[in-house]
């Protein structure tokens, strides 16, 4: 008995209770960086729209990559591939709806949609089919496959951008038109559809359980417990993939253009916002709403600093400095939720 | 619980295992009956871990038949073994760390309910299942099944994962070293869970290099070297010294 209340004491002070949720220090994090934008700039910050409407534009494709990367992490595996994916599939979409100079098909908008998507999911699987039959780590396979992807973007492209201006489609609208009534885009409240569907998957599904387990020891003791551990890890690959891709065509159809340097920096901003979300490097810890409430802190800071007007030359420098103290945060939130012992070096 | 007279839970008929030309298990033959707990003993090197990997799924024997509850079996995966009503509690696989309780404890064999139609876990009667059983196995560490399994002692672990077998209804447990590594107090707490299998009709193959850890609890013991079976005794016929004796003979002999 003596243990057990020890163990209650231990969590019962507001703080070390609040701290164990991983997503409450992003939380604090977008409220004290939304308060000083807020305070130091001339035209407001969450009090004006279109500011707010600038930084869900940034989350949104950030946050649609980084949803599927917190999934496959917490399934222990990385994608790094997922900048290259982000451009492949509009490249796909454009050249095959002929919007590119260099045009030869004219397709309607839906089949290319569909073709690009299937393409940026296949891609995931052979990340995933490579990674768990060769036993090559994911880091390394999917570093290939970034590199890979990126001749591809350029042959595809032949280095011209793509262009939706002659689309008029209601589905362009649906994926990438304004939202009435809201400084918002479509993409935004796609991501956000998207976060927290996969969010109740992860948690409240049996491919949520076997996620979390798949991420432990190489995913050794699901593997004991009858959970496919292969497929699971595959189909996160694919997951991963295939929304890197749909972000990659909802910016497309937002901004009406994309080019092979399309989300070039996104592969390791989306690690950056997933860190910063409170899922951990080594699997089976994290949530996919913290990571897109690390989407959230990086495209406010990136407005937040042109508004208060530092110069954007510091944006890389912050963001580095959010990722050493959001890691180190969260090694204090996995000790508090560990019962007080601290993890392991790995752990 | 309904078990048929007389059929013993798990049969090894000849069971070989070859590794090009290494052969690991060698025309291994051993039955366990319900309620029966069989120490297999033997040096490292003996064959245990593949005897281990076939009996639980992970690779096919070479020749022979493994028999569960009477009927030949063929698994393909740990699932396949699973399904057949064999659990393994390994060593440093009976747990995932981070994962609260109640989803470690119903891994792989979730509880679900239909909400609109859709398939979602039924986290609540899982949380509340697992907590009936923390109470049962008297885990004083254990506030709720909320908790992650970081938290839980080596020999709380070994515990838990025993008493899923019994939940699950498994006939066969598989016990690979589950006191390596323990204290007193904490190897205590696994026997009582093993005592605890038995007496509900699991047939338990405790597998251990260490002849002291295993004749507390068993009431054949088995001795394997070089991959095949050198003898089967009663507890009681011998002292551990003699048995001791026994393995280290067949090691070196």
């Amino acid at each position: 008995m003596t243990v057990r209340t020890e163990w209650l004491t231990r969590s019962a002070t507001v703080w070390g209770r609040l701290l164990s949720h991983r997503e409450f220090a992003p939380v604090m994090a977008i409220f004290i960086l939304w308060t000083i934008f807020e305070i130091f700039s001339e035209v407001g910050f969450v009090t004006s729209s279109g500011l707010m409407g600038s930084v869900a534009a940034l989350t949104s494709s950030l946050g649609m990559v980084a949803i599927g990367v917190t999934m496959l992490m917490i399934s222990g595996e990385f994608d790094l591939s997922v900048s290259a994916t982000f451009a492949f599939a509009p490249a796909i979409m454009g050249r095959l709806m002929g919007a590119s100079i260099n045009d030869g098909w004219e397709w309607p908008i839906l089949p290319a949609l569909l073709v690009a998507l299937a393409l940026v999911a296949f891609i995931g699987l052979v990340n995933g089919l490579i990674t768990t039959y060769t036993g090559v780590p994911s880091f390394i396979v999917t570093l290939g496959m970034l590199f890979f992807v990126t001749t591809l973007n350029r042959i595809v492209l032949d280095g011209l951008p793509v262009d939706l201006v002659r689309e008029t489609g209601n589905l362009k609208s649906i994926l990438g038109g304004d939202v009435p009534g809201t400084p918002f885009a479509a993409p935004f409240l796609w991501m956000v559809g998207v976060g927290v569907t996969l969010a109740i998957v992860l948690r409240r599904t049996q491919f949520g359980n076997w996620t979390y387990s798949a991420g432990n020891v190489g995913g050794g003791v699901a593997r004991a417990m009858g959970v496919p551990v292969r497929r699971v890890k595959c189909t996160n690959f694919v997951l991963t993939a295939f929304l890197a891709g749909f972000g990659g065509i909802l910016q497309f159809a937002d901004f009406g253009s994309s080019s092979q340097a399309s989300g070039i920096d996104l592969n390791l901003l989306a690690i950056v916002a997933v860190v910063i979300g409170g899922t951990s490097l080594f699997g089976t810890r994290g949530t996919v709403i913290g990571s897109m409430l690390g989407a959230i802190i990086l495209g406010s800071v990136k407005i937040g600093l042109i508004i208060i007007k530092i110069p954007s030359q510091w944006y890389l420098g912050l963001v580095g400095a959010l990722l050493v103290v959001s890691a180190a945060l969260n090694a204090r939130v996995d000790t508090l939720r560990r019962g007080g012992q601290r993890s392991s070096i790995l752990g | 619980m309904s078990r048929e007279e007389g059929v013993p839970v798990l049969e090894l008929e000849n069971v070989s295992r070859r590794y090009g030309k290494i052969v690991a298990v060698e025309d291994f033959s051993l039955s366990v009956e319900s309620g029966e707990v069989i120490g297999l003993v033997g040096d490292n090197g003996a064959g245990k871990s593949t005897l281990i990997k076939m009996i639980s799924g992970y690779v096919s024997p070479s020749s022979g038949t493994i028999k569960v509850m009477g009927q030949a079996t063929s698994f393909r995966s740990p699932k396949d073994a699973r399904a057949a009503g064999i659990e393994t509690v390994y060593q440093d696989l009976a747990i995932v760390d981070d994962m609260p309780l109640w989803r470690n404890f119903f891994l792989g064999q979730e509880i679900y309910r239909k909400v609109l139609g859709v398939r979602l876990l039924d986290v609540k009667k899982m949380v509340e299942i697992c907590g009936e059983h923390l109470d049962e196995i008297g885990l004083t560490s254990v506030a709720s099944p909320h908790q992650t399994a970081t938290t839980l002692s080596g020999g709380e672990r070994q515990s838990l994962a025993i008493s899923r077998a019994v939940y699950f209804e498994s006939r066969i447990l598989l016990l690979d070293e589950p006191v390596a590594a323990l204290s007193v107090r904490e190897t205590r707490r696994v026997f009582d869970a093993i005592e605890g299998a038995k007496s509900r009709g699991l047939g338990v193959l405790y597998i251990d290099h260490n002849m002291e850890h295993v004749l507390p609890a068993a009431d054949r013991i088995a001795i394997m070297n070089r991959g095949s079976l050198s003898r089967v005794v009663n507890r009681g016929d011998l002292s551990a010294g003699e048995l001791a004796d026994a393995v280290a003979e067949s090691g070196t002999g």
